[in-house]
């Protein structure tokens, strides 16, 4: 038998790696003639060979067309990100919109403080602005009664505060040291003897 | 003699043969031995006809294949080998002289028949088969989805490989990589590739080898 070295295996065969380098068309023209002639007559080799052959046309051809790896689709989502010029337009529209829901949720801000000066009159409700503190102020408290009492209850009769009010001269002054949900309150009077003297309608806004 | 029958695709390759006694069977061939005769016939058949499709595709094949044969014989009848030994080298010459052969009716077809050239075989016909561009194109897709799946220092081995066409000692001492790395990396990738060609054939029914 006609020993090449390592070209062939232990087995006589042609190497694998001969093989695909021959379906590469990359052997010297005489290795190439050495294939060429097992080829002939050795059907194991050939059928190797279609196989290397299969292997190394389409890693070459593949590669020769991506040489560097293609994206997988799922990062592609936000492949635009790596894109500065589009990234700062990104991220720009990202704070504006958190801006826009910021200012538009349904539980925007409240002012620090808001007044209400109540007085015994029939007709609209008064309106404020929700708060997390109201100061209230009667102008009208009767000239006697005193020590007067005020309760804050709710539209459902809730009481939500209640004591004495600071006295000033001409008005009564209680100050709600909480925010209080958007609906319909009463402010009640009450005379040092427990009697309801005026009963004070406010709304506080949505 | 280990003849085409005797190297069965059934045989593993990690069984050793001996080659054939090239010398034996062409003074029988050269003293009548009609046996002898049909032995390499055996022999040669096969892989004439793959060295013939490979290179000229499957037109006429069956005669180019015939015509091979004859005349290797008669050179054997007529004493003309001067190197029994050396019978698969003048195998290989006379069928490329075949291939040469054909390729050159081919180019004169075209040229002569230029009317005519869509209905005519030529050499470069056979690249443009419908069948082996589906094929092409299926294992390129498989050799992608190979790709996709290993690291980029690995892909930068098998372009370094398959498209720079550097050789393994030189990608081995660049990449600090040792002989075994290289072709573990290597046959990982391929047998990946064959499990993925073996799921699509399955599901397509295409075959991904030519046997023919």
């Amino acid at each position: 038998m006609k020993v090449r070295g390592t070209t062939l295996e232990a087995s006589g065969h042609e190497t694998e790696d001969r093989l695909e380098l021959y379906a590469l068309g990359r052997l010297s023209h005489s290795d190439t003639e050495q294939v060429e002639e097992h080829l002939l007559w050795c059907g194991l080799c050939r059928e190797t060979l279609d196989s290397a052959a299969a292997f190394a046309l389409a890693m070459r051809d593949e590669l020769k067309h991506n040489p560097a790896p293609i994206p997988k689709k799922s990062s592609q989502w936000f492949g635009w990100l790596t894109t500065p010029r589009i990234a700062m337009i990104g991220a720009f529209a990202l704070i504006l919109l958190a801006l826009s829901i910021y200012v538009l949720r349904p539980g925007r801000p409240v002012a620090s403080l808001a007044a209400l000066q109540l007085t015994a009159i029939r007709g609209e409700m008064q309106t404020v602005r929700p708060a997390r503190q109201l100061r209230l102020t009667v102008t009208d408290a009767p000239a006697t009664g005193a020590p007067f009492r005020l309760e804050l209850v709710n539209g459902g009769g809730t009481p939500i505060w209640s004591g004495a009010p600071e006295a000033t001269p001409g008005a009564l002054r209680m100050q709600v040291n909480k925010p209080l949900d958007p609906g319909n309150y009463f402010v009640r009077l009450y005379a040092s003897g427990g009697e309801l003297l005026h009963e004070y309608g406010f709304r506080v806004q949505d | 003699m280990a003849d085409e029958q005797g190297l069965s695709s059934t045989e593993d390759r990690s069984e050793g043969f001996s080659l054939p006694d090239w010398t034996q069977l062409v003074a029988r061939i050269h003293a009548l031995d009609g046996a002898a005769m049909e032995e390499l016939y055996a022999v040669l058949e096969k892989g004439i006809r793959y060295f013939l499709l490979r290179n000229l595709g499957p037109d006429e094949l069956d005669d180019k294949v015939h015509d091979c044969f004859v005349i290797v014989a008669q050179a054997i009848q007529n004493g003309e080998l001067r190197e029994p030994a050396r019978l698969m080298g003048y195998v290989r010459t006379v069928a490329r002289r075949q291939i040469a052969a054909s390729i050159e009716i081919a180019v004169n077809q075209r040229r002569t028949h230029a009317d005519y050239e869509d209905t005519l075989f030529t050499v470069s016909d056979w690249k443009d088969d419908p069948e082996r561009t589906l094929l092409a194109r299926q294992r390129e897709e498989i050799a992608r989805r190979v790709l996709n799946g290993i690291s980029r220092r690995d892909r930068e081995i098998l372009v370094r490989f398959y498209v720079k066409e550097q050789s393994q000692e030189k990608i081995c001492e660049e990449m600090a990589l040792s002989y075994n790395q290289f072709r573990l990396l290597k046959s990982r990738a391929k047998a990946r590739f064959g499990e993925l060609g073996k799921r699509m054939a399955s599901n397509s029914g295409v075959r991904l080898r030519r046997s023919d």
